[in-house]
């Protein structure tokens, strides 16, 4: 990457940290906004006041906001985010052991969608006419508003229980056993992500087939794939990939689903619980760590982006 | 003792109709024990769901179900609730003696009681393991009578009370009295409930919070027959549906707490109902402040439930009407006088009565339990017609439970559980909740006499007291005893569900 | 035809529901010549170009016609033939926005000439210097939004060339560019027609523009040519009534205070193209019988004449 790629990346970097620093207020701020007390959670219906102070002291929740907001700073640059109120496990265990399940989910899920919109985009883009396109076109239709929870379901029915293929939920041991744990969900996050890629590239496609540059590359004599991928892929792709970032938190988001769905325990499942718990360490950390998914997987995105779309750049 | 929006909100239950008349208190229908004439197998492997995990190992943080139901598996006490969950069996004690003029209970430890890295149960151990559970938490107040303990020798633990109380005896099964090494081998407290050991039936193979528990058989276990399974591993599954396609895909052979509306899709052998259960589903009712003061009007409220058909519409008659205030089918328990029937002129009556004037009523309920918030919407309907005007205010279960301690309701629809074969520990509750409105201490003088009450007359004679004073002053107006439904697959025999859903793991095995 | 030429011959293009824009039409440019075709937007000059391209425009198809380079010929509409390029009017959407300038070109110059990427890249960078870009290597990193509209249409031009084309067919490429850039685009043009011999079919709007370029113009209307010639003949004498109405709409640099007149209406559209004259509606001299057939003049042809019944009851030249 040249110079000018450094120092691009380099500002959206820096654009970043505002946009983190006003995560972790918020993050921070949750415990204050959601209602229910963490410490009569813990204590129990019995407890007395004095029990439910002493609780209360020991999640440290006595002090005042901006000492625990200092405190809270600065144990995360320290790498700290504290510990489970229930289990005391450290939050950052908790994500250690959860963040390969959703990472897998997520590549997974947008390989899916890629080899599921793909197709369907380049029918939809250039065989517009053709009895493929009419049916694609029904079937996305269709698709767009199926519930992935409801897709999931069908999925690990038929395909699980009726036929045995696969397992219906759950995380098998093993390279193997993840494999075909993975296959029904990172199907059903396809589904759902497919039908906003294929129409978004099918789009794309279709004004760059129509764009004045392909008939000159046309005319000087590009044809095939090489016209295919250098001309019309390359510049048919950066709306696609913009709308990607925009759908990723569409996207962190339906992995929680999915999880639940599918037993699958990553960090979707136990954002879920502990918030039900009001186990604010775990909460806040999980929390975090969405915001920095999405933050970071828009930066992938708008990094992407330029590389394939010069006019982004600014010189 | 369970207060339980929680156990409401973690298992989802619906009305359904699975109508099977159960008689009497404790029994399990299915095929789970029929065969009682068949030997048991030794060997084999069996998973379990369950739609949350233990709270943790410690015994200080047991609120939820799964924890007072695992805890002893691996920690076993001094004795152990009878599968029919209304007395005990011995656990690590084999026998006892109880001196009522000495206010004591002598445990003798039995020969092999040793924890699972083979170190003996020793007295001290013991003792030390008292002193843990008087200062629980939550539950710490029921331990009250102890007032501490002597070892005369390395077998033999001597519980010395303030007085003669038998209630302790029936507690002391319940799920947090579990026995752990003294000083906890040399470890913090924490750092041995990250992976404790104890004498129980099994060990922990491996535990990942929040996802799976699996348990070994314990090779130093006092019963060399028991545990009959190898292996048995808990799955924490939360989403009913996929509850539903493992257990027929054959991932796993037991689910507990099936949510009601689910357990319809299971075979009348598959599914095992405990009916009914220890827990009382109530109207409990704000008498601090609000309408709620006036005697007549929660007399109005009861009179205007017709529990008969709040029970079908509700649970789908997986549960019986309430016939009283504390819970049946445990040691202790007794009937009253009282009738908590369905009276509309009764109802418009004490309602005329009373000092209602007509506002709507906040009825609170839990938003994310299906049970409580349909509950909710038939005594909203119930409650109109007998002319009391109630606003539904579904709550997320967190957030009711705040605003119930903050006093911010004038009804709120919740259960109540027990968690060891004794009514007493509800009875502890109760007497907690109406400290101020039982000015004579009708409630606590009962409970007093119950606790040490010596034979099973005496012990309803205090319930009954209770349930009287309960009856006529309704701090409470009790609606339902719910039933639960278990999953069960047909490989899987020797389940047996107490009243307070425990259920002893050491006792299940595999064709 | 003694010297090589580019002949189109027959086209015929129609939409796609079967209306035809182009109607047996033919033309000619010689190597070394320039034929300019003049008309408004509407009379299917550009729609020309692109058949002859083979890349007609979309919701266009090429029922028929031949294009003969030299004694080549292939089919008019399917494929673009050997030995032809076009340059585009707006070269800010005809070139890849995602390729450097440099890449572009030598890409284009290693797949024509089977060169390698050495070869190639220096014969791109003798390709920017001939369309009279300074700076070579600067421009061979440019994208085209880089570049100014001057600099990008030579790019365009440049990147026409690199096919080493005979013809080259320029789509108004100085219809985007002020006076001073269109001066020097045209100089480029006619460099290299008189340098490489190229032969040029220069489209435009604009008569004055094509005048300065030109050696044969062609005046188009509705999808025929109405009146073909010399350039300076058709300019000074114009004989079709439209041809003449282009002519005087010149503003007069001669005689200040002229204004510029401007012909009222508009072009029929394609579905209302009749087979008498398509002019009737706005000619300034209606006659009888212009309902007659007329078959549009043969662009093979140079000779000076014009495609109306009536050329000779009108004064030829300059309407004042």
């Amino acid at each position: 990457m040249e110079g000018s790629g450094w120092r691009l990346l380099g500002r959206r970097l820096l654009q970043v940290l505002p946009v983190l620093g006003l995560l972790l207020v918020v993050v921070f701020a949750l415990q204050a906004l959601i209602p229910g007390d963490p410490a009569r959670a813990i204590a129990g219906p019995r407890a007395t006041e004095a029990q439910v102070a002493h609780v209360r002291a020991d999640l440290g929740l006595d002090e005042t906001v901006t000492t625990r907001f200092a405190s809270y700073v600065g144990r995360l640059a320290g790498g700290d985010l504290g510990e489970s109120n229930r289990s005391d496990v450290p939050v950052t265990q908790i994500i250690g052991q959860r963040v390969g399940v959703t990472l897998s989910l997520l590549l997974g899920g947008l390989v899916a969608s890629v080899l599921l919109a793909g197709p369907a985009a380049l029918v939809l883009a250039l065989r517009p006419r053709s009895r493929a396109a009419w049916v694609i076109e029904r079937v996305l239709s269709v698709a767009i508003n199926l519930p992935s929870f409801w897709v999931g379901l069908m999925l690990a029915t038929v395909v699980g229980l009726r036929a045995g293929l696969l397992p219906v939920g759950g995380l098998e041991p093993g390279l193997g056993g993840h494999l075909r744990s993975y296959l029904l969900p990172c199907l059903t996050i396809g589904i759902s992500l497919s039908p906003f890629l294929a129409r978004s590239a099918a789009t794309s496609l279709r004004e760059v087939v129509a764009s004045d540059y392909v008939v000159t590359a046309r005319s000087v004599g590009a044809s095939g794939t090489f016209l295919f991928r250098r001309h019309l892929l390359r510049n048919a792709l950066p709306p696609t990939v913009t709308l990607l970032g925009f759908q990723a938190g569409a996207l962190l988001f339906g992995t929680v689903i999915v999880e639940q769905t599918f037993a699958l325990p990553g960090l979707g499942a136990e954002m879920i619980t502990a918030a039900a718990q009001r186990d604010f360490p775990v909460v806040q950390g999980l929390t975090l760590v969405f915001g920095l998914g999405i933050i970071v997987f828009n930066l992938l995105a708008d990094v992407a982006v330029s590389v394939l779309d010069p006019r982004t750049r600014t010189a | 003792m369970r207060r339980s929006p929680r156990l409401v909100a973690t298992a989802l239950v619906l009305a359904v109709a699975a109508a099977t008349a159960l008689a009497g208190c404790g029994s399990d229908g299915g095929a789970a024990t029929a065969d009682s004439a068949q030997k048991p197998r030794r060997g084999g492997e069996v998973t379990v769901l369950r739609s949350a995990d233990i709270d943790a190992w410690d015994p200080d943080k047991a609120l939820m179900i799964e924890t007072f139901e695992t805890l002893p598996q691996v920690m076993e006490g001094l004795v152990r609730p009878n599968p029919e969950g209304t007395d005990v069996l011995p656990g690590l004690a084999d026998r006892w003696e109880i001196d009522a003029a000495a206010k004591t209970i002598t445990f003798h430890l039995r020969e092999g009681a040793a924890f699972s890295d083979g170190s003996p149960v020793t007295a001290s151990d013991v003792a030390f393991s008292v002193g843990l559970w008087r200062k629980n938490v939550a539950y710490g107040t029921l331990y009250s009578a102890i007032t501490g303990t002597r070892t005369p020798d390395d077998r033999t633990v001597v519980i010395t009370m303030s007085r003669p109380s038998t209630f302790t005896l029936s507690w002391l099964a319940n799920g947090t009295a579990v026995v752990v090494p003294k000083d906890f081998d040399g470890k913090t407290r924490a750092d041995f409930f990250k992976n404790p050991i104890g004498a129980g039936a099994f060990e922990i193979k491996r535990y990942v919070p929040g996802q799976s528990l699996t348990l070994a058989r314990n090779p130093h276990y006092y019963d060399p027959k028991r545990p009959y399974l190898d292996r048995l591993t808990y799955k924490v599954v939360t989403d009913p549906n996929q509850q539903l396609l493992q257990f027929q895909s054959k991932q796993a052979q037991m689910i507990e707490s099936v949510p009601l509306d689910l357990a319809r899709q299971f075979s009348a052998t598959e599914r095992h109902v405990v009916e009914p259960t220890a827990t009382v589903h109530a109207a409990f009712v704000n008498t601090a402040s609000g309408p709620g003061r006036d005697l007549h009007f929660r007399e109005a409220v009861s009179h205007a439930i017709d529990r008969d058909t709040y029970v079908k519409s509700v649970f789908g008659d997986i549960a019986s009407p309430a016939k009283g205030g504390l819970p049946t089918g445990v040691q202790g328990s007794a009937t009253c006088g009282c009738s908590y029937d369905f009276d509309l002129a009764k109802a418009k009556q004490e309602l005329a009565e009373s000092s209602y004037d007509g506002s709507p009523v906040v009825v609170l309920v839990d938003s994310s339990s299906q049970i409580t918030t349909r509950g909710g919407e038939v005594l909203v309907e119930m409650l109109k017609a007998a002319g009391i005007k109630a606003d539904l205010q579904p709550e997320e279960g967190q957030v009711m439970f705040d605003r119930y301690s903050k006093g911010d309701y004038d009804l709120e629809l919740a259960e109540v559980s027990s968690v060891s074969p004794s009514v007493g520990d509800i009875f502890g509750l109760v007497s907690y909740m109406v400290q101020a409105s039982d000015k004579d201490k009708v409630i606590t003088t009962a409970f007093d006499k119950l606790d040490v009450a010596a034979t099973d007359t005496a012990r309803t004679e205090a319930t009954t007291t209770a349930e009287d004073w309960i009856g006529s002053n309704l701090p409470y107006v009790p609606i339902a005893n719910p039933g639960r439904v278990y999953a069960v697959a047909a490989t899987v025999r020797g389940l047996a569900v107490t009243p307070y859903l425990s259920y002893p793991a050491d006792r299940l095995w595999t064709r | 035809m003694a010297a090589s030429s580019l002949e189109v011959e027959g086209l015929e293009v129609v939409t796609r529901a079967g209306v035809p824009i182009l109607d047996d039409l033919s033309f000619r440019v010689a190597e070394g010549q320039a034929l300019g075709i003049v008309g408004e937007s509407g009379s299917g000059k550009s729609v020309a170009l692109r058949a002859t391209m083979g890349l007609p425009p979309a919701g266009t198809s090429v029922r028929a016609g031949t294009v003969m380079v030299g004694d080549r010929r292939v089919p008019a509409g399917s494929v673009t033939p050997a030995g032809v390029a076009m340059v585009f009017q707006d070269s800010f959407t005809s070139l890849d926005p995602t390729m450097r300038l440099g890449s572009y070109l030598a890409e284009t110059v290693a797949r024509h000439r089977g060169a390698t990427i050495a070869a190639a890249r220096s014969r791109a960078r003798e390709l920017l210097r001939d369309v009279g870009m300074t700076e070579p290597e600067l421009r061979m990193r440019a994208f085209p939004h880089q570049l100014s509209g001057g600099l990008r249409q030579r790019a365009a031009i440049a990147l026409a060339l690199a096919t080493d084309p005979r013809y080259l067919l320029c789509d108004e490429p100085t219809t985007a560019l002020d006076v001073t850039l269109q001066a020097r685009i045209l100089a480029l043009l006619k460099a290299r027609q008189g340098a490489a011999g190229l032969g040029l079919v220069f489209v435009s709007h604009d008569i004055a523009v094509v005048s300065q370029i030109a050696d044969v113009v062609a005046v188009m209307y509705a999808g025929r040519i109405v009146e073909i010639g010399p350039t300076a003949t058709v300019i000074g004498s114009p004989r079709h009534p439209y041809a003449q109405a282009l002519v005087a709409a010149l503003p007069d640099l001669d005689r200040p205070g002229t204004r510029f007149l401007s012909i009222a209406g508009t072009p029929p559209d394609p579905s209302e193209f009749t087979a008498g004259c398509r002019f009737q509606a706005r000619c300034g001299h209606p006659g009888t019988g212009c309902d007659q057939p007329l078959a549009g003049l043969d662009g093979r042809d140079h000779r000076h004449r014009s495609d109306c019944l009536h050329e000779d009851t009108h004064p030829a030249g300059r309407a004042s």
